[in-house]
């Protein structure tokens, strides 16, 4: 029993725990990724609405999220579409899509049932159960207004951003959830991008030779992100003022919480493209400071401002302090900064491998993954230049490109594994969000990517789940009701590995909310310790492989249901 | 000293035409008391011994009688007969010998048919002889300081003989220094040598003539047109009346006259003159005459000179006909006419060049002409390799990066020229295109560089080269590409650093942070205060975990360039970590005041690129009056951006504001932020457009001079 800022934290502890079932195993766990969104139904292309006039957003979008909207036990699956700035029709037809999984395999399109066959230059999305009725609902981002859709709980959504007042105007890129005052609710962080509007579209590129570009974002003003307090009772108040997040020198298009200081307050990192990232330490109480610079996370290695797109923030050497990648331009490389304690950070990108494997690739959405369940956290970044016609300007790249699997050998160090992980990695597109969850409920996780102007991708994992894994889920009490922002530290074979609960990241998309752990060949994890936003901490102890584990915070008992798809 | 001038002029065509020699020099053979040195004259008719005894009575030199009448072939040596035993002789001339005294002239004796006169030389004119004859012997074999000091002795000794002897020699002496570019010492001989042959022969002898024309020539060199015009025209009259107006002479003086108007300006008349000394050849000497192909010349650099380079080319071309099959292609004159055409062919592909750089602001159709028809004039013209190298370069300070490419491109292939290969290169890499500029960098480094290239140059050429072969596979993640670069780079020299300091990046890349760490280390021994090793050293440190050191490196760097950013922010975020927090926020507080500085002129920087853009898109969508306001705005934004106006003077110009683009251009001159070649040359335009020739020819000059300049062009 541990003790966090005096709460009382309770320990589940399960002797003997269960058997873990017999599995064949194979030595070589070579794991490769199918493309399979049309045969699975999920059947989206997003529409980027590109013309010649070059509106900025057209290269942007669009949005991911891997949430299960009606507690069945199966991920299901929210896209964000883009729209049109000169065709009315293209904008009435670009809606966003829901497919719910159907347990087979399957998805099928429940957009319309759901309520959110909506339209409106989208961007991305991000989901929470702010409400904490136990049914996670929606903040869609979008060009011009966002909206806050409530789940019903009988399959479909309504819009209460006007009664919320959650609900951020102008350009809105990442959101992300997590309960930065610790009162139980979630609280809502949104990326703004740039006072770009149809209505003063700039043009940039070469009126003599009439080649025209996408702008730079420094033609147009940084937007001040917004920070949303959750009141508890269905309603948000804009804190970004009092919070001090409400800077315009941003441009910011990733964000994701953590707490990278381990002082029991989530912390907020947000990736802004062509101005220094920032970092917001919770200093307790809903105020924050900005230490990027002083912690190291705002610049590149040279002191140089990056293209920040997507990030994420895991620990990926495994010294339980939490790491963050940020995608940025190609010949900027992404870059990895690894904590180092105290509240520093060092850039390790060369160091680790990641700057090598990322220099030529423009990226955007990034999620740290145990693709092959070898308990160690992998890297999967989704790349494609912003510049449609790039080829114009450069010999050295092309507009579509293809994603990045950079496997982790254990001790941070990555190597770029991609081209011998299957088609689904071969494929060269404009890709933008990209998000991870065990989508067949099989033990492995498996991607989905949205494309700019093209068909979504979800990439199958074969072979991931040859080494064992557990995903757990979280059932808050006195925390929010997912869990979001616990911290969970699992023990296996002598190792510790760490996770958070993120309900937004990568670049426009947020992950399956279940925590997944691999295993490696290990039969069960010796304990698992969850660190919930309330303090409590509560330990699961001997945990057998290839279940989902579902922990309530402060129960007596975890539930461990086999993967029903394995 | 007309046999000087031919010398002279065989390799190189500074002046005007010049009479042609009239005299050749004898070889003197010293006498013996039984072989005395002799001199003859021959003439058929009793009229012509008449004229001969005349003037010998008029006290012309037997030299010059010689020349001028004598039927013999040492007529054209003065009737040098040499040193002759006289005993050898046939009666009739120990007859007219008999009793002569030295430098006495025998009465006319019959020979024949003929008459024959005799001289012995007196001592004065022997030594004449050999100094004359010295002289002409050390100018021919380039030794021109003895040739004046033989040539001088010899207007000494003539100080003793006849008055047009003297102003002979005196005439000849004056070449030389002419043509040695010792004008002061020339303009006293030729005046003397006019004055007494004036005074001997009168004011209508050819040879006068010939002294007046060539101390024109002195002046014409000098460009003191307004002296030299009077000299020729006195020469050309001398010539016409005394000669004839078909004399070839007369074309010749014609020639030189129409060379000195055309420097004065007056064009027509320069045209006039060289017209009628083209007829005059061809009639007198026929269509394919050399001489007519040196009025050809004449007509095609007058052409050259108005920038009428089409005639130009067209009568160079016709001269170089002549030419080729008279003289052959490697004549002197021939090469001199070829060149004449080719630098035609090139002062037409400058002036399209210019045109076009001035036209780049508005790329419309004009543009697109001018640029068509820059790339055919280069493709005929033969311009230097060094031409190519400048005009590309301008092209690029003009943002005319895709012509900055085709010209270094065009130049490395045609030159096989490592430095066109180089920077071709280089202009791949700024406009991103690092696939194409790393196979520029791998031709320049597999082409020789010139042949008299300082091989420390060389080297160091070579290895800079792989240097920059290893930079872009650094970049582009190629890593042990780049290894072996650098590597090959430090063989190549290994005096230079930063073949090394590129090793140590590309390890601390590769992710070998401990092999960057040697190769900083190295670096550094051999370099202690390199600034770029340091601020790599703290920077793999730092990301090593070895923040101590890292902030040590960077202190050190710190100390020797106050300035730098990078050390500044490593060393801020260092000394943070290791808890020396206030020290290190006053360094990262630092740090970002000096990087929003920076920042700021970036901004301001895209501000002027957006303004210019906006502008100019109203100015190429029609809506000129829109254009040339934000201009003005833009100006008064940024008085100090040139470009502002200069497209808003080119604008003003297009639209036929003449007068506002005179203004705007000289706003640009007056504040100093302009001067170049293009303001001078739509400065040109404008005027010219206004009526103010003077103005318009003015600022012609300088666009020429400033263009020429700029391209190292003599």
């Amino acid at each position: 029993m541990t003790v966090r800022n005096g709460i009382a934290a309770f320990a589940l502890t399960l002797l003997g725990g269960e058997a873990a079932p017999a599995l064949e195993r194979q030595e070589d766990a070579g794991v490769v990724f199918s493309e399979v969104a049309g045969q699975a139904g999920i059947s989206f292309r997003h529409e980027n609405g590109a013309t010649p006039d070059k509106y900025l957003p057209e290269t942007m979008g669009g949005g991911a999220v891997i949430f299960d909207y009606d507690n069945d036990g199966w991920p299901d699956v929210l896209l964000i579409n883009g729209g049109s700035y000169v065709d009315a029709d293209v904008q009435n037809g670009a809606r966003h899509r829901l497919f719910r999984n159907e347990a087979d395999g399957a998805f099928t399109d429940r957009t319309e049932s759901a309520g959110l066959g909506i339209s409106g230059y989208g961007m991305g999305a991000c989901a929470a159960d702010y409400d904490n009725d136990g049914w996670m609902d929606v903040y869609v981002t979008s060009v011009e207004a966002d909206r806050l859709y409530r789940n019903t709980g009988q399959g479909s959504f309504v819009d209460v951003t006007g009664e919320s007042g959650a609900g951020a105007g102008e350009w809105s890129a990442s959101c992300a959830f997590a309960d930065v005052d610790r009162d139980g609710d979630v609280d809502l962080y949104v990326t703004r991008y740039v006072d770009f509007r149809s209505d003063n579209n700039k043009y940039c590129g070469d009126e003599v030779t009439n080649v025209r570009v996408y702008c730079h974002p420094n033609v147009y003003n940084g937007l001040s992100d917004v920070l949303y307090r959750n009141d508890g009772d269905g309603t948000f108040t804009d804190i970004s003022r009092e919070a001090a997040v409400d800077t315009t020198e941003g441009k910011g298009l990733g964000v994701v919480f953590g707490d990278y200081d381990d002082d029991g307050w989530i912390d907020i990192y947000v990736a802004n493209d062509s101005v220094r990232n920032f970092l917001y330490r919770n200093m307790g109480g809903g105020a924050f400071e900005e230490v990027g610079l002083l912690a190291g996370v705002a610049l590149g290695e040279g002191g140089q401002p990056l293209a920040g797109m997507g990030t994420d923030l895991a620990d990926v050497d495994n010294d339980g302090r939490l790491d963050i990648i940020v995608t940025n331009l190609s010949r900027q490389t992404h870059n990895l900064y690894r904590n180092i304690g105290s509240g520093f950070f060092v850039d390790a990108t060369f160091p680790t491998g990641v700057g090598a494997a990322t220099l030529p690739f423009v990226g955007f959405g990034a999620v740290f993954l145990d693709y092959d369940n070898d308990t160690d956290l992998d890297l999967a970044i989704a790349n494609g230049d912003v510049i449609d016609n790039v080829e114009m300007f450069r010999d050295d790249t092309t507009y579509p490109q293809r994603n990045l699997l950079l496997a982790n050998d254990g001790s941070g160090r990555f190597t770029d594994v991609g081209p011998r992980a299957g088609p689904g990695f071969a494929l060269e597109k404009v890709s933008r969000a990209l998000a991870a969850g065990d989508l067949d409920n099989d033990g492995d996780l498996d991607l989905i990517i949205v494309n700019a102007g093209q068909t979504v991708d979800l990439l199958r994992n074969d072979g991931g789940n040859r080494n064992n894994s557990i995903l757990v889920r979280l059932v808050g009490e006195e925390s929010n009701r997912h869990g979001v922002g616990a911290l969970l530290r699992l023990e296996v074979d002598g190792m510790t590995r760490v996770r958070v609960v993120k309900a937004g990241s990568s670049y426009l998309a947020q992950n399956d909310l279940r925590v997944h752990f691999g295993l490696g060949q290990a039969e069960f994890a010796d304990r698992l310790e969850v660190i919930w936003p309330s303090g409590t901490v509560d330990v699961v102890e001997r945990v057998g492989a290839n279940r989902i584990v579902t922990v309530s915070e402060g129960a007596a008992a975890a539930s461990r249901d086999p993967f029903p798809a394995r | 000293m007309r046999q000087v001038e031919r010398l002279r002029r065989a390799g190189k065509r500074t002046v005007p035409t010049v009479i042609a020699a009239l005299m050749t020099a004898a070889t003197p053979v010293h006498a013996q008391a039984d072989r005395p040195e002799l001199r003859m004259i021959v003439v058929d008719t009793e009229a012509a011994a008449q004229a001969v005894q005349a003037g010998v009575t008029a006290g012309l030199s037997f030299d010059r009688l010689a020349r001028r009448h004598s039927v013999d072939p040492s007529g054209p040596a003065g009737g040098y007969m040499g040193a002759v035993a006289t005993g050898d002789l046939r009666g009739e001339f120990r007859a007219a010998l008999d009793g002569l005294a030295p430098g006495e002239v025998s009465a006319p004796t019959p020979l024949g048919r003929s008459f024959l006169f005799v001289q012995l030389l007196n001592e004065p004119d022997s030594a004449w002889m050999v100094h004359n004859h010295a002289g002409f012997t050390a100018f021919g074999e380039g030794r021109y300081a003895d040739a004046i000091v033989s040539l001088s002795a010899a207007v000494d000794a003539a100080e003793q003989l006849e008055p047009d002897r003297l102003a002979q020699s005196l005439g000849n002496l004056a070449d030389v220094h002419r043509l040695e570019g010792n004008h002061e010492e020339a303009e006293p001989l030729y005046e003397r040598a006019a004055a007494l042959y004036e005074a001997s022969l009168g004011p209508d002898d050819l040879d006068l003539a010939l002294t007046l024309n060539n101390q024109a020539l002195l002046y014409h060199t000098q460009e003191a047109y307004t002296t030299a015009q009077p000299l020729y025209e006195r020469a050309l009259d001398i010539w016409e009346r005394t000669l004839g107006p078909e004399h070839p002479n007369v074309a010749a003086g014609m020639n030189n006259l129409g060379a000195v108007r055309q420097a004065q300006g007056a064009r027509d008349e320069a045209e006039a003159l060289f017209m009628r000394s083209l007829e005059i050849r061809e009639r007198g000497l026929g269509p394919d005459h050399p001489d007519v192909a040196q009025s050809l010349n004449s007509l095609g650099d007058l052409h050259r000179a108005a920038g009428d380079y089409p005639e130009a080319e067209a009568l160079f071309r016709r001269a170089l006909g002549i030419l080729e099959p008279a003289l052959g292609a490697d004549h002197p004159i021939t090469i001199t006419s070829r060149n004449a055409l080719g630098e035609t062919l090139v002062q037409d592909a400058l002036e399209r060049f210019g045109e076009l750089v001035s036209l780049s602001a508005f790329r419309d159709e004009e543009y697109e002409t001018a640029r068509a028809e820059f790339a055919r004039a280069l493709t005929r013209a033969p311009v230097a390799e060094d031409t190519y190298l400048e005009m590309a370069d301008i092209f690029a300070q003009e943002d005319m990066l895709g012509e900055a490419e085709l010209m270094l491109a065009e130049a490395a292939e045609r030159f096989e020229s490592r430095e066109a290969w180089y920077h071709l290169g280089e202009q791949h890499v700024n406009t991103g295109a690092p696939v194409a500029a790393l196979e520029a960098f791998r031709q320049a480094f597999a082409t020789p560089g010139p042949p008299d290239l300082d091989p420390i140059v060389d080297t160091q050429m070579r290895s800079f080269i792989s240097r920059r072969i290893g930079d872009l596979h650094g970049d582009a993640g190629r890593y042990d590409e780049a290894l072996a670069a650098y590597g090959r780079a430090y063989d190549i020299d290994p005096e230079i650093v930063e073949s090394r300091l590129g090793r140590g990046v590309v390890h601390y890349r590769s992710g070998r942070p401990e092999d960057a760490l040697e190769e900083y280390a190295w670096v550094l021994d051999k370099d202690p205060d390199n600034v770029s090793a340091l601020n790599r050293l703290a920077e793999t440190l730092m990301s090593m975990g070895r923040v101590d050191e890292a902030a040590e490196a960077a202190m050190r760097a710190l100390e020797i360039d106050p300035e730098l950013l990078t050390p500044r922010l490593l060393r801020g975020r260092a000394l943070v970590t290791l808890g020396r927090a206030e020290e290190g926020a006053r360094l990262l507080e630092e740090y970002q005041a000096l990087n929003a500085e920076q920042q700021a002129e970036d901004q301001r920087t895209r501000e002027i690129i957006a303004l210019d853009r906006d502008a100019m898109a109203q100015l190429l969508d029609g809506r000129h009056e829109d254009g040339m306001r934000m201009y003005r705005e833009a100006i008064e934004l940024h008085p100090d951006v040139p470009q502002f106006y200069f497209k808003l003077g080119v604008a003003q110009n297009k639209l036929g504001r003449h007068e506002d683009a005179v203004a705007t251009f000289l706003e640009l001159i007056d504040l100093g932020l302009g001067d170049d070649f293009i303001v001078h040359k739509n400065l040109a335009e404008a005027y010219r457009a206004l009526g103010d020739a003077d103005a318009g020819a003015r600022h012609a000059a300088l666009y020429l001079e400033r263009r020429d300049a700029e391209m190292a062009l003599d």
